[in-house]
């Protein structure tokens, strides 16, 4: 009885977001850094700059997010993107209006989700597999439909989507902000929301409390299939230009900005907050290389160092208790 | 308080059970009449807390007794494959009363366990709960009342323990933290008074030690006012203390009108708690009775048949009193403490001698065992294996010195599940021999093995999995014994296997022990504790309370040191009572 009292006392403690916590002081060191060796950061322009990289990925890591808590993985979400982005300028330069091209690119992005959700839910394949056998599906389809020609305009009212405006941000940063809010309060408020969180912990235990076994997979991929199509909209429109080798690699950056914001790879644990955090580091220091004019190799460096010292950050403790305390029967 | 009737309103319309959860105390008589307006179709379900609180049942029990069973199992069929797990299973759980389901493994328990959750289908037969017919899934079978603590849990161990409990799926589409806390507290009320657990809501549940664990289990499996409770081993890795606590609240459960359908292998706690017993064998009921009409060798006929009958009432005593003529110290401890958990703890362990160490949940035990192999470090004290001070980093050094720990918590921690046998048995150690470990001659070691250990497997290639609980037990031990453990701390190694298979690792243990190892077996089951010990360790609030050999000890000075931290309780009137 006296293990129950003492774990009694603390547990205000220990339900405080301690990756969340880290991931901020990382940013806050950043931060002081760069007032010392590039204060032109902090510039209202080079902010407003930053804002709008982040709009597009922070969209994407939501549906992301999804995905990891509900135990999968997503690596078709760079195909998805690039399939979006070039059904919407190909089909908006042959002179269709926003109206048809814009719910028909959603569609598209939604249906591509569901193509993953019915191959894991119902063929059991596991999600690396089937998202790895789609990504390539996706990919040769598009540039079989694109010859590998550039789509090198975008229709003007893609144009107008992409153009800053209220001191520089554009409509991504609004459309990031209302997507956070939404998933919110999906992820916190609905049973739907948390039955990605219970799936994702322990299939068997949400199986024998009654969550379905496909429903919580279905709105995971297709969820992510929507937003990944929301980002392409403005990835299209900030790009001016696609082609069928848009967005190669992208959903590695995607899944890197996830689990540095402290998602479980392998589900039931994450949120929007770490999400947030993590993308907004990967993007300010991709910015601030920039503003350093560190070469490129150097960048893809630091941002692996950055996502393993983010990761490495959040498991230690893990760790640590793995090995001594989880089979403690009587502890 | 709220109103009843708004609070019903978010309730779907195709909702056909509604719980009215002490309405009439909260001056809500009046909700009945209007629900059933709403709802012409729901069976309402009227649910009164106070009467949770009945102490003795016994009195009252016939008043609850209603026209039709609350449960009625009736001709159950059930094939995997061309074999049948359950034949013709007919059975019937009164409101108020405890029925203990025994058998031996695969005798078709968990099936029919399974088959009432709802999350396997019966191939023929019928479910009723109080008279209607259940037509099969989880859900269902919860809205009907149905309950349901897996041996395993099933919590989630990421999510906090308040969405543990009251965070099962409701019909509604929106989900309410403050409402889900709420039902927490109350129904972590409802387990006992001032629950530890009441100022745990928003820990994770992977944060807390097994017993917390199993409370959530069981506060959440009374949340939504069960009418039927089924538990499926649910004493199986409690310590006294915990078990006591449970039977006694099962006990008040069921005076509040709750059935309850008791699983175990456990006899004492079984005779402590059922009124009428249920017993497969091979997928049928072998016998169906109250306990006054059945003496002890009949219970166990039924679950072995008669052909085993002498196997299992008389464990083999004989093996274990061959003995080295010398004992010699293998490991001994000195002041080993470390803060918070034990402190001061002064032992050896003899070569040929099973040492078996006791206490209620919390004493230090796991965390001693586990300090001995080096997954805890020592804050203080020191170690000698075979008379020489050693260190241990981790279990692989501590295997070096011939020391091996064995978990509670096999199937994740101790076995790979998905291989075969033979590498389970063999593979697992070849890291440990010199060189290459080149695996020529796995096979017909394997072989050996699981014919010297009586391991039931399709052949050495079978993958783990298949193999029932008391197997997998048996290749973990036979592992260890090819490898050479000369120190083996096995940590409750017959926690839910069978009976026959409990008797076959405690001959296994002897045989062991008599070929000149030393063990020390961690158990809380005060049967296994006096039936297997050579000597009897007690810890109590992290010291050692007795050390003693087994001849010199009996059951009430046993459970007087594990429940007062001494041998005789009389002598110590001030502390037993502070302990109390």
């Amino acid at each position: 009885m006296r293990s129950s009292n003492s774990s009694a006392s603390a547990p205000l403690r220990l339900n405080f977001h301690r990756h969340e916590t880290k991931l901020a002081s990382l940013l806050l060191v950043l931060g002081i850094a760069l007032t010392v060796a590039a204060p032109r950061f902090f510039s209202s322009v080079n902010l407003a700059l930053l804002a709008r990289s982040m709009g597009v990925l922070l969209i994407i890591s939501v549906g992301m997010l999804n995905v990891i808590l509900a135990g999968g993985i997503d690596v078709s979400a760079g195909a998805i993107l690039a399939v979006v982005s070039v059904v919407l300028v190909r089909l908006g330069n042959h002179g269709l209006p926003a109206s048809i091209v814009l719910p028909l690119g959603l569609l598209t992005g939604a249906a591509l989700g569901a193509v993953n959700a019915a191959l894991i839910a119902e063929l059991r394949i596991p999600p690396i597999v089937a998202t790895l056998g789609t990504a390539g599906l996706f990919r040769g389809l598009l540039l079989e439909w694109t010859q590998g020609e550039w789509e090198s305009s975008i229709p003007s009212w893609l144009n107008a989507v992409g153009s800053p405006r209220w001191g520089g941000l554009d409509l991504s940063v609004l459309a990031a902000a209302l997507v956070m809010l939404a998933a919110a309060w999906i992820l916190h408020r609905t049973q739907i929301g948390r039955s990605l969180f219970r799936f994702g912990d322990s299939p068997l235990a949400a199986a024998r409390t009654g969550v379905s076994a496909r429903q919580p997979i279905y709105f995971a991929y297709i969820s992510l299939g929507l937003l990944t199509a929301i980002g392409a909209v403005f990835y299209a429109a900030q790009l001016g230009a696609v082609q069928g080798n848009a967005a190669n690699g992208y959903e590695l950056t995607v899944i890197a900005a996830v689990v540095l914001g402290g998602a479980d790879i392998l589900g039931g644990r994450g949120g929007l907050v770490g999400t947030f955090l993590g993308v907004l580091l990967l993007c300010s220091l991709q910015q601030a290389l920039v503003l350093l004019h560190v070469a490129t190799f150097w960048q893809n460096i630091a941002t692996g160092a950055i996502v393993l010292l983010g990761v490495i950050l959040s498991s230690a403790p893990r760790l640590h208790r793995t090995l001594t305390l989880q089979q403690s029967p009587s502890a | 308080m709220g109103n009843a009737i708004s609070r019903a309103k978010p309730i779907p319309e195709q909702c056909n059970v509604v719980i009215l959860h002490d309405a009439a105390a909260a001056g809500e008589a009046h909700a009945l009449p209007t629900i059933a307006k709403i709802l012409p179709r729901a069976t309402v379900i009227e649910y009164h807390p106070a009467a949770v609180e009945v102490p003795e049942p016994s009195a009252s029990d016939s008043l609850h007794m209603p026209l039709s069973p609350l449960l009625e199992i009736k001709e159950i069929w059930k094939y995997y494959g061309g074999t049948a797990a359950l034949r013709d299973v007919s059975a019937s759980l009164q409101a108020g009363e405890i029925l203990a389901l025994m058998g031996h493994n695969g005798a078709g328990k968990s099936t029919l366990v399974k088959i009432l959750a709802g999350s396997t289908r019966q191939d023929s037969g019928e479910i009723k709960v109080a008279g209607k017919a259940l037509s099969g899934g989880v859900r269902e079978a919860r809205a009907a009342g149905i309950a349901v603590i897996y041996q395993d849990l099933s919590l989630f161990p990421k999510l906090t323990v308040a969405e543990n409990i009251a965070g099962e799926p409701t019909g509604q589409r929106s989900y309410s933290w403050r409402a889900a806390k709420r039902a927490a507290a109350a129904s972590l009320q409802r387990v006992e008074a001032n629950s530890p657990l009441l100022s745990c809501l928003d820990r994770n549940v992977e944060d807390l030690p097994l017993a917390m664990k199993e409370r959530v289990a069981i506060a959440r499996a009374l949340t939504y006012d069960s009418r039927i409770l089924i538990l499926d081993e649910p004493t199986a890795s409690l310590s006294l203390q915990d078990t006591d606590h449970l039977l006694t609240y099962l006990r008040k459960l069921a005076g509040g009108g709750v059935g309850v359908l008791f699983v175990s292998h456990r006899l004492s706690d079984v005779r402590r708690i059922a009124d009428r017993y249920l017993v497969l064998r091979d997928g049928a009921v072998a016998l169906s009775a109250a306990p006054a009409e059945v003496s002890g060798n009949a219970l166990a006929r039924a679950m072995f048949g008669d052909s085993e009958e002498k196997d299992a009432a008389k464990p083999d005593r004989a093996v274990g009193q061959i003995r080295i003529s010398a004992p010699q110290d293998v490991l001994t401890v000195r002041n080993a403490t470390r803060r918070g958990e034990f402190t001061n703890i002064s032992m050896t362990l003899r070569a040929g001698e099973i040492a078996v160490l006791t206490g209620l949940t919390g004493a230090g035990r796991t965390e001693f065992a586990e300090a001995l192999v080096g997954l805890r470090r020592l804050d203080g004290g020191e170690l000698h294996v075979a008379g020489k001070l050693v260190s241990l980093s981790g279990p692989r050094s501590a295997m070096r010195n011939g020391l091996v720990y064995v978990p509670e918590d096999r199937l994740r921690t101790g076995l790979f599940v998905r291989r075969s046998t033979a590498e389970n048995l063999v593979g697992a150690t070849e890291h440990l021999r010199a060189g290459f470990g080149f695996l020529g001659k796995e096979t017909s070691r394997a072989d050996s093995a699981i014919s010297d250990f009586g391991i039931r497997c399709q052949g050495q290639d079978s993958t783990l999995e298949t193999l029932s609980g008391g197997n997998q037990q048996k290749v973990l031990l036979a592992r260890w014994q090819m490898a050479g453990a000369r120190v083996l701390i096995l940590d409750e190694p017959t926690a839910g296997v069978d009976v026959s298979a409990k008797t076959a690792i405690h001959t296994r243990l002897r045989e062991w022990a008599a070929a000149g190892a030393a063990l020390l077996v961690i158990s809380s089951e005060t049967d296994e504790v006096l039936d297997v010990a050579d000597r009897i360790l007690v810890f109590h609030a992290g010291n050692l309370a007795l050390d003693s050999l087994r001849t010199e000890i009996n059951r009430e000075q046993l459970m007087a040191a594990m429940l007062h931290g001494s041998a005789t309780a009389e002598q110590k009137p001030t502390q037993a009572r502070g302990e109390a």
